[in-house]
């Protein structure tokens, strides 16, 4: 029977297989096989799509319908829509398909890990008395927006270390990537646009809390993390504006940022609190 | 950062000190560490359970520094002062400069265009005039109100939009403010409690979190009903209770009220957040002799003994437990009672209202069961007062804007210059970002590419 499980496993050997073309256009240094990763990545996007929304409709079926941004699986089914998305959106934008190379294999690691891991429960289950409210889809949303900036400005991070350490060889891999000062501006700008809707999701979630149980800030872990993520990335763009940190040391820091993110999203799990991602 | 401060005497020097942003970048790294220390040690648990981890001499210490309660702790309390008065001198200290800057007329000089990006050169036909007021014409919708200005042969034309972009900075730096002074106001003159009504109850004490001390509301609260009802998992679907504001004997308000749905009233929140069992007056008990098979069944109330026929001994019910702990187990209700034989030890019992055959187990001269009592509920309302919380708001609006002006709004200076040639000119646009430069340098390029494109098809046109 189709349903949303099966249609979000299949949609991550579509990221997979985008992913190895991408990587393979890199590699060969031809365009043929990025445009194909590309339209690939598109039906990618789409059948995540699709299975969020049929998700959504399976959930009126069992009663009790609700967005499907309620527990591990669900989150990450859409981390790795907004990731692929937000790649995508860039990779058009900026004309360099090299931004998707570092960011597609990000989407199908995160719905391997959601499909595969037999910790994680595919089951639709029911809401929560605490989460029964308007503020869960705006926090969430915005929260996992801030997260796939975040990640995508880890991959460029990464793309801008690999740059920048390892020798280059005329019309070599490396040689490839986009320039050094692109990738730079491109971290930046994927910070911000993270650090807005981490702000905006810290802001979301803190406004519920308090409409739910009386208190916007109880320094319960995640939001506690959550916190520090924010710190880090606010002292990354004091360095950068105020001290001109700029180059290796802000690509270095983008990927200190983003294991803060991964903590905030799954380290906490191993911490007592309130939220619900962490019961798997 | 501000060399006017400096050999300023000591208030000079604190000043220097409190407006750089090192100070900042310290402070913010210092929270961002020590925040981690709550979230792995677990806070406002009880001494036991931590002398029982760390050991009596850690615990000391540990306790010393408020490393249990660390969010509340003066140095933790310390830091965030520190980041609020970093915050205000060094916005006092930026302000004038970029008022100053923020109020200053453009100046129409190329070379203030030197190191601004530069697009293709573009070649129009015709009058290098009308040509410059023409596209100071078609431009204007892009670039903003244009100034035109000629120089020698020369024309250009300058534009800019966004220089009040440059006070975002402020905005965000404000609603930091913002928020620690809600924060601070919520901590002094607000309260954070809980009060449990049985059904029916009326009551307007409320317990303190985290201290022994009761306050009383201005005003009583009464619980007509409560009610909780489940998925067909098993899952709580929902919490509710239906409330009554009572002042001065008359009935002001009422309100049925769920999880994410309070009841507000004179500046108190009042929240659903947990249930339980009343404990109830009577509870019928039932004993079962084990040598004879006889059932007793009598009435018994707390810290009455009952007498077992048989000599079976004397029974005391103690204690009404909500969700009691047997051996690590979660067993819900539980009576918690003593039996006293003659001869030996009391024994202590605890008898689940969920598991009627719990005691048999036991495998005792006697098995105790529980059989009927009232069943009521009492709501678990949690009740909050923050008179800071609009300040907070408040800072959350600003420094959602604050954030949008800064990362995606720039000031962004534009020149055309215009060159005659021969039989026309020479187009070439330049652009200028205080940030996103990448933006602009894309921006520039889509510009001219379509400035190039309209002008190809009108050329096209005159020619036919
Ligand atoms: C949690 C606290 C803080 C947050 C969230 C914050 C946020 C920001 C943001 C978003 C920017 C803009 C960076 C950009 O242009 O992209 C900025 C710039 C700046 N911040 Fe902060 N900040 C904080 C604390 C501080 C403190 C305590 C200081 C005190 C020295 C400070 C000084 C500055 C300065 C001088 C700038 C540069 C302004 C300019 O571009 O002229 N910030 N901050």
């Amino acid at each position: 029977m189709i349903n949303s499980s099966l249609v979000l496993s299949i949609v991550t050997f579509i990221y997979g297989f985008s992913a190895v073309m991408y990587t393979s256009a890199w590699i060969f240094g031809k365009d043929a096989p990025a445009r194909i990763a590309r339209f690939v990545g598109m039906v990618g996007i789409c059948g995540n799509l699709v299975g969020f929304l049929m998700r959504w409709s399976e959930s009126y079926g069992h009663g009790y319908g609700h967005i499907p941004l309620s527990n591990l699986y669900e989150s990450l089914a859409f981390f790795a829509l907004t990731i692929a998305l937000i790649s995508l959106v860039i990779e058009l934008r900026y004309r360099n398909y090299m931004i998707s190379t570092f960011a597609m294999p990000l989407a199908f690691l995160a719905l391997a890990y959601a499909s595969l891991s037999p910790g994680i429960s595919d089951k639709i289950q029911p809401l929560i008395p605490a989460l029964k409210s308007n503020w869960l889809t705006t926090h969430v949303v915005t929260c996992f927006l801030g997260y796939a900036g975040f990640a995508t400005a880890f991959g460029i991070g990464i793309m801008y270390l690999v740059r920048a350490w390892v020798p280059t060889s005329e019309g070599g891999l490396i040689s490839r990537l986009p320039e050094g000062y692109v990738l730079d501006e491109l971290i930046q700008k994927t910070v911000m646009f993270g650090f807005l809707f981490l702000t905006v999701g810290i802001i979301t979630g803190a406004v519920w809390a308090n409409s739910a149980w009386g208190s916007y800030w109880s320094w319960d872990p995640k939001e506690t993390w959550s916190l520090i993520t924010w710190f880090v990335y606010a002292i990354m763009l004091h360095l950068r504006y105020m001290r001109g940190w700029g180059g290796e040391k802000i690509a270095v820091l983008s990927i200190v940022g983003f294991m803060a993110v991964m903590f905030t999203y799954f380290g906490v799990n191993y911490l007592p609190g309130l939220h619900s991602y962490g019961s798997m | 950062m501000n060399k006017k401060q400096v050999g300023k005497g000591p208030m000079g020097t604190l000043w220097g000190v409190f407006s750089s942003v090192r100070l900042s970048v310290i402070v913010l790294t210092l929270l961002a560490v020590t925040s981690i220390i709550g979230t792995v040690i677990p806070q406002n648990a009880s001494p036991l359970m931590y002398v029982d981890r760390f050991g009596e001499a850690a615990y000391g210490v540990l306790n010393f520094l408020d490393i249990f309660d660390m969010y509340h702790s003066w140095w933790f309390q310390l830091l965030m002062v520190l980041l609020g008065i970093n915050l205000v001198v060094c916005s006092l200290d930026r302000f004038p400069g970029m008022l100053k800057i923020v109020r200053r007329r453009q100046r129409f000089a190329p070379g203030r265009y030197q190191r601004a990006f530069k697009g293709d050169t573009l070649r129009f036909i015709g009058a290098p005039e009308e040509i410059a007021h023409d596209l100071s014409r078609r431009l204007r919708s892009v670039m903003g109100r244009i100034t035109l200005v000629g120089e020698g042969t020369s024309w250009f034309l300058y534009a800019e939009k966004g220089r009040w972009t440059r006070m975002g900075v402020f905005v965000v730096h404000a609603s930091v403010i913002l928020l620690l002074a809600g924060g601070l106001l919520g901590s002094l003159f607000g309260f954070e409690g809980y009060m449990n009504i049985p059904e029916g109850e009326t009551a307007r004490e409320v317990k303190l979190r985290g201290s022994d001390a009761t306050i009383p509301l201005e005003f009583s609260l009464r619980c007509d009903d409560f009610d909780v009802s489940f998925y067909d998992t098993g899952a709580p679907n929902e919490y509710r209770s239906d409330l009554v504001v009572v002042e001065e004997g008359g009935e002001v308000l009422s309100k049925r009220i769920v999880v994410n749905d309070p009841l507000r009233y004179k500046g108190i929140s009042i929240y659903q957040s947990s249930y339980g069992q009343v404990a109830p007056e009577s509870i019928d008990f039932s004993f079962t002799s084990k040598s004879s098979g006889m059932n007793y069944s009598r009435t018994g109330t707390m810290g009455e003994p009952i007498v077992i026929p048989e000599g079976l001994g004397t029974f005391t019910p103690m204690h009404f437990a909500n969700n009691y702990t047997f051996r690590g187990h979660a067993v819900g209700d539980t009576v918690l009672a003593v039996l006293e034989v003659e001869g030996k030890a009391p024994l202590q019992l605890a008898l689940p209202i969920k598991f009627a055959s719990f005691d048999r187990m036991r495998g005792g001269a006697v098995a105790v069961t529980i059989g009927d009592f009232e069943h009521r509920y009492y709501t678990g309302l949690q009740v909050t007062k923050d008179p800071g919380v609009w300040l907070v708001y408040a800072g959350f609006v600003l420094l959602i804007i604050g954030c949008y002006i800064t990362f995606f709004m720039s000031h962004r200076g534009y020149m055309v210059e215009v060159a005659p040639v021969k039989k026309g000119a020479t187009v070439t646009l330049y652009g200028n970002a205080n940030k996103n430069k990448l933006g602009m340098e894309m921006a520039i390029r889509r510009l001219t590419e379509k400035l190039e494109k309209e002008t190809r098809a009108l050329e096209g046109q005159v020619k036919r």
